[in-house]
């Protein structure tokens, strides 16, 4: 069944006229198909896209089962772009950092943000920089919800931070940035601090962290 | 005629003081846009916003107040 008869002037000239009501075709005088339903009910944009009219308006998925804790079956955005990832400590101090590349990719679907980082500097100093290796500039903020941060591994090199094995990245509630926890056998989770990361080292980080907006 | 535009297209303020801000960059052909790419980042209370877009700068003048900075650090300082 066609929607919208290719050269139709009436748009609404399918069998079940009723249902179709609020279908206006944008131009009537169209000579090709726009939207078709296929013989198993498919629904196909031929040309276009699905374009959702209102601002949290989406795709419910309502009609299948529920896993325990669900809290939402609207698919209600989708986004994808770009980003610039900084480095930066708590305290910036004199730190001076040129880079060779930075770049950040995104994708937002739903409430979940996949935020990918992919920098290496070029000059990295600082004598009075203090506190904690910071990445900012990333596209959303995290939800404010406490005692729930998101972590991922990272790839990394520039850090020396003894008896530790690994670092990954971490954002927790209403932060818009991500920090760095070292951890390894028998050592306590800590940050990634100032000191970890000498002056006049070259710095490479490589993540991706999703997180909950 | 090919034409690239820059536009600062959403501010989006969030409770927490957070200003969520998306440039958009269209390509544009006679009138018809071919392409478009989006770049985003956050001004978190307290950042020195004195190099955003203007009307980023007006958002931050008045959302980041005193108060606002003070309980996004407070909240900082907690998630340590």
């Amino acid at each position: 069944m066609a929607i919208a008869q290719p050269g139709s002037t009436d748009p609404l000239n399918a069998p079940d006229h009723a249902l179709l009501h609020r279908i206006i075709a944008a131009d009537p005088t169209a000579t090709v198909q726009s939207l078709t339903v296929d013989s198993s009910d498919n629904v196909k944009a031929l040309n276009g896209n699905f374009v959702i009219g209102t601002s949290g308006k989406g795709i419910d998925f309502s009609v299948d089962g529920s896993a325990a804790g669900m809290t939402s079956e609207l698919l209600d955005d989708y986004e994808e772009g770009t980003w610039t990832p900084v480095v930066i400590f708590t305290t910036g101090g004199d730190l001076s950092v040129t880079y060779s590349y930075q770049v950040g990719t995104y994708q937002k679907v739903g409430n979940w943000v996949i935020a990918s980082c992919n920098l290496r500097t070029t000059g990295f100093t600082h004598t009075t920089a203090s506190g904690s290796l910071t990445i900012t500039g990333f596209p959303f903020a995290h939800s404010g919800t406490s005692n729930y941060d998101n972590f991922s591994a990272a790839g990394w090199r520039g850090i020396t931070k003894a008896s530790y094995t690994n670092i990954g990245a971490y954002m927790a509630g209403a932060e818009s940035q991500c920090y760095f926890y070292a951890s390894g056998s028998g050592q306590v989770f800590t940050d990634v601090g100032v000191a970890d990361v000498p002056t006049g080292g070259t710095v490479i980080l490589k993540f991706t962290l999703n997180y909950q907006i | 005629m090919l034409e690239k535009k820059v536009v600062i297209d959403s501010i989006e303020v969030l409770e927490t003081g957070h200003i969520q801000v998306r440039q958009a960059t269209k390509i544009i052909e006679d009138g018809k846009e071919l392409s478009k790419s989006y770049h985003r980042w956050v001004v978190l209370p307290g950042d020195d916003y004195s190099t955003q877009d203007e009307r980023v700068k007006k958002v931050a003048e008045v959302i980041h107040t005193k108060e606002v900075v003070d309980t996004y650090k407070a909240q900082q300082l907690e998630n340590k």
